[in-house]
């Protein structure tokens, strides 16, 4: 038998419980919310930050490549595109922000309503009109209705805000049928509270989070819906500069000027694709089981 | 408890100082921590603890199926004279459903919904043997038939959602079995199934054990499964065996204060007590563990006995009689520590 | 399971009547007043003199209450007369079958392209997540989602077609003009369908039964291709049939830049020229196809699924 001490479990290999912070945050969201937020500043900013008006033209000095004078060169009206870049976002921005909002608000509501009534006329109803919004084909009735009532703000907010509400109410409705069946809510339920304060109170702000994240992935989708909108020359309207509009210009001059197509189309790309990576990343950050490390 | 067949005394599979640790963010959590086991031909080996102990983490190490972020990191794991942690992927690969195989807890989730079940087993034997369908299709009936399905030519062409949880398992078994493997591990068979089906299935595994002449692994928590089917037993406590004895020898005499409190929790029908009995504390946080013996900190034997040593130093596995090893300051002599002066039940044989 | 199936097959049919409610009413809410927009087409503005505006009328129908010109137009889509189009007098039906076999063909070689690069990129990203294999294929999702299709379409043209010449720059006049629209379309499902894969092999490698096929002694690469991707099919099945669904109207933008004269250009054409037959049973047909299509995919669903069938049968 041995006598000798046996090796005393020293913890030198556990470490300590390290309290691993319950909110910490993913490097894409970070990543994404920062560069999207110095875009949206540029935007904001631009008067401070651009040294020429961007529709004013100056025939004379036309198509010129970049420059000391004219940072990104200038366009086919000799308009400084550094500029027009800064400004062009302005527009389809807040557009694309004001749709989102009103489609996330509207889908919310009636995706929980759905929830809650799970099963019921109500619910079946909801989903019908999901269903039915969501096979109809969306850029063409966008186009119909720019058409029809004139490229302009609210039209446009209208061309995005038609159909653009289903994915928000399919997602409310499937998070909102999880919660339901959260015990919280049967206590709720329990103290009497009624079923529509407890929508309120408990079903949506539950909600939320995955919401939010969609929007920032449907604002990606949005903008550039805009941007293609523009591209046609049905979105935002010369002579207010726009990036989509700026591309479809370039187009013509590609092969003189291959430059002038990368600038308003990079900006687009990395605009979306930053909108889009905060968002991954909050719902990363939010259900961490879709985690790509183990 | 078997009378019927006599294990021999040819040892099988053994394991010694096993160690698998989990890598995580939170720390390393040691799951199996120093486990020793040994396994003779054709005995049906007991393994019983409390959810987390590390039972099921012992058998996924032996077929090294343990998945990141778990790593075997100490130990040897011997079958028939090979040192299975020595082996390539590939002679592993060879050695899993062919000489040692496992059933698992859950058998309708372990059945693939997409493929006949006869398909299944057809599969457990063509990875291994070089046998065309329609052969293996027939053995596979075969064993449909062994493991007690009615109708085995036509259950064959069931998909996984039409059998029942004691079918399913009967499937699993014949899927195990198709290879006839020396070892069957099976990780708490019958834990997920009524009381009836469990006893079929314990029945069922018994006899194919006398049939086959194979050892099996019987990982449960439940000391009456041991005590109907299993040869020897081995109890585990945070990631160690605390106590290894013959069936018999555990349950007419337990050593470890964790054993005896174990067999003491279960309620006896003919008897009335006040208040059933508890093994005072929680199971330890396998991240943290306390110094010393594991269970140190729930015993009521240390307390009894005013042992310090428990707290300082971790007991090693002792044999105590033949059939009989016993992790415990309480029968073990280190020198400084005398051994406690224990009342006459409490001696060892 | 069949009840389920039933509600929804009955269903179809009062969401295809709902959308050509809508289709119908539509220029009336929008301020465009087809009457007027049908005479302009028929009959010069000039030679509109009341008596001829009131025969006109009368030929057309267009003095019947809204209900019942609703119905005849119903009527006249079921046998198949769709009507003229206001610019060419060409008949609606020809118009827009000859769009959609072209998009058709388009959108079924962007599909299979993608099906093609992306599954086995999702799987392979599955198989090892979070190591750098995955991380590079999230970087090309994430990209091939946030690029424009204008911007990507005219790079390509820019590229393969004006400093290589290797591919012509517009039109649809045999099988080389169908590679770049068909690349540029297969962008956006590329990164769904690969994210999609990944997302569901992931899930699937946890099942027990993986794990069970790994205890019979199955190779890791059997065990990924014979399990776990047969199990990931289904989601990844239904994805696929609905993005057809949905590039039928989706390709406006592609088809429009590269010339083709597919379904999205047709319709696009005819929104500009206020060509009201032509949008408006252009509408009711790309809804109603794809109305149909998920129907019959959430059928298929459900018929497969073997967890609603394992919920079923257990009852």
């Amino acid at each position: 038998m041995d006598v000798t001490a046996a090796t005393i479990e020293t913890p030198s290999e556990a470490q300590d419980l390290r309290h691993a912070p319950r909110f910490r945050w993913h490097p894409m969201a970070l990543f994404g919310l920062i560069t999207f937020g110095i875009i949206v500043l540029a935007s904001i900013f631009a008067p401070l930050i651009s040294h020429y008006d961007p529709i004013d033209q100056d025939l004379r000095s036309r198509l010129l490549f970049p420059s000391a004078e004219h940072i990104l060169g200038t366009d086919s009206m000799g308009r400084d595109v550094f500029s027009r870049i800064l400004y062009g976002g302005r527009q389809a921005l807040v557009i694309s922000f004001v749709s989102v909002l009103i489609n996330a608000a509207v889908g919310t509501v009636l995706g929980s309503i759905a929830a809650r009534r799970a099963g019921s006329m109500v619910d079946e109803i909801i989903m019908r009109m999901i269903d039915l919004f969501l096979a109809f084909p969306g850029l063409i009735v966008s186009l119909t209705v720019v058409v029809i009532l004139k490229p302009g703000f609210w039209p446009l907010v209208l061309a995005l805000t038609i159909t653009g509400w289903t994915p928000y109410a399919r997602l409310a409705r499937a998070v909102g049928l999880e919660i339901n069946l959260q015990t919280y809510i049967e206590a709720a339920a329990a103290t009497g509270e009624s079923g529509f304060l407890t929508m309120w109170k408990h079903v949506i702000p539950n909600t939320l989070g995955p919401i939010l994240a969609q929007v920032f992935l449907r604002f990606g989708h949005t903008l550039l819906t805009i941007a293609g909108l523009s591209y046609l020359g049905l979105g935002i309207q010369p002579p207010t500069p726009d990036w989509g509009a700026m591309l479809s210009e370039a187009q013509a001059f590609m092969v003189r000027v291959p430059t002038l197509i990368l600038s308003p189309g990079l900006t687009i790309f990395i605009t979306t694709l930053s909108v889009t990576m905060a968002g991954q990343g909050l719902m990363l950050m939010f259900d961490p089981q879709q985690a790509r490390t183990w | 408890m078997t009378d019927i067949s006599n294990p021999s005394d040819e040892v099988l599979l053994e394991v010694n100082d096993l160690k698998t640790y989990f890598f995580s963010r939170e720390g390393v959590v040691k799951a199996v921590d120093g486990v020793d086991l040994t396994v003779r031909r054709g005995e049906i080996y007991g393994l019983v603890g409390e959810s987390g102990c590390g039972k099921s983490v012992t058998s996924l190490s032996i077929l090294r199926l343990v998945g990141r972020p778990g790593k075997i990191v100490g130990g040897t794991i011997k079958f028939q004279g090979r040192n299975l942690l020595d082996l390539s992927e590939t002679e592993m690969k060879a050695m899993r459903g062919n000489r040692i195989s496992m059933i698992f807890q859950q058998s309708l989730p372990s059945l693939d919904p997409v493929y006949k079940i006869g398909d299944q087993i057809v599969e457990a034997h063509q990875v291994h043997a070089k046998i065309d369908k329609k052969e293996a299709w027939n053995l596979a009936v075969e064993m449909l038939d062994l493991v007690g399905i009615p109708d085995p030519k036509r259950r064959a062409h069931c998909y996984p959602y039409e059998l029942s949880g004691g079918m399913a398992q009967r499937v699993m078994i014949a899927m195990a079995l198709t290879c006839e493997p020396a070892l069957l591990i099976a990780d708490e068979p019958t834990t997920a199934l009524d009381v009836t089906i469990e006893a079929q299935i314990l029945e069922l595994i018994s006899n194919l054990r006398t049939k086959l002449g194979m050892s099996v692994i019987l990982i449960t928590h439940n000391l009456g499964v041991v005590a109907e089917t299993a040869d020897r037993v081995a109890v585990m406590y945070a990631g160690r065996i605390v106590e290894e004895a013959s069936v018999l020898s555990l349950f007419a005499q337990p050593l470890h204060p964790y054993t005896q409190g174990l067999i003491d929790s279960i309620p006896v029908l003919n008897q009335t007590k006040a208040r059933l009995h508890i093994i005072p504390g929680v199971v330890p946080d396998c991240i943290n563990l306390p110094a010393g013996c594991k269970f140190g900190p729930r015993c009521e034997a240390r307390i009894k006995y005013n042992l310090t040593v428990c707290n300082q130093i971790e007991p090693h596995l002792i044999q105590v009689s033949p059939e009989h090893k016993v992790r415990c300051w309480l029968y073990e002599e280190s020198g400084q520590h005398q051994r406690p002066a224990l009342s006459s039940s409490e001696a060892p044989i | 399971m069949y009840a389920m199936m039933v509600r929804r097959l009955l269903i179809m049919p009062l969401l295809l009547a709902l959308v050509s409610l809508i289709a119908f009413l539509f220029p009336y809410v929008g301020g465009m007043d087809p009457t007027s927009a049908i005479l302009r087409s028929r009959i010069g503005e000039r030679e509109q003199t009341p008596e001829i505006v009131a025969a006109v009328k009368e030929e057309l129908g267009l003095d019947q209450p809204l209900g019942v010109q609703y119905l005849k137009w119903l009527g006249k889509i079921f046998t198949g007369d769709l009507g003229r189009s206001f610019i060419s007098q060409a008949p609606v039906g020809e118009i827009l079958f000859r769009g959609l076999k072209i998009t058709l063909v388009l959108a079924l070689v962007a599909i299979s392209f993608a099906v093609i690069v992306s599954i086995p990129m999702g799987v392979l990203s599955a198989i090892k997540p979070g190591k750098f294999f995955d991380n590079l294929i999230a970087i090309i999702t994430q990209t091939g989602v946030a690029i424009p299709e204008f911007w990507f379409a005219p790079v390509l043209i820019l590229v393969f077609a004006l400093k290589l010449n290797w591919l012509p720059s517009a039109g649809w006049r045999g099988p080389l003009f169908i590679i770049m629209p068909a690349l540029t379309l297969s962008l956006r499902p590329i990164a769904y369908f690969t994210r999609l894969t990944r997302e569901t092999m992931i899930e699937v490698l946890q099942k027990d039964f993986i794990r069970a096929a790994r205890a019979k002694g199955l190779s890791e690469s059997q065990v990924i291709w014979r399990h776990a991707v047969r199990n990931s099919l289904i989601p990844v099945i239904t994805m696929i049939t609905l993005w057809m669904a949905g590039l039928l109207g989706g390709s406006v933008i592609v088809e429009v830049i590269f010339g083709v004269p597919g379904i999205g250009r047709v319709m696009y054409e005819a929104v500009l020229a206020k060509d009201l037959p032509v949008v408006q049973a252009g509408v009711v047909l790309i809804t109603s196809l794809a109305i149909i299509v998920n129907t019959l995919t959430d059928l298929g669903y459900i018929a497969l699924n073997p967890a609603i069938r394992l919920e079923t049968s257990q009852k």
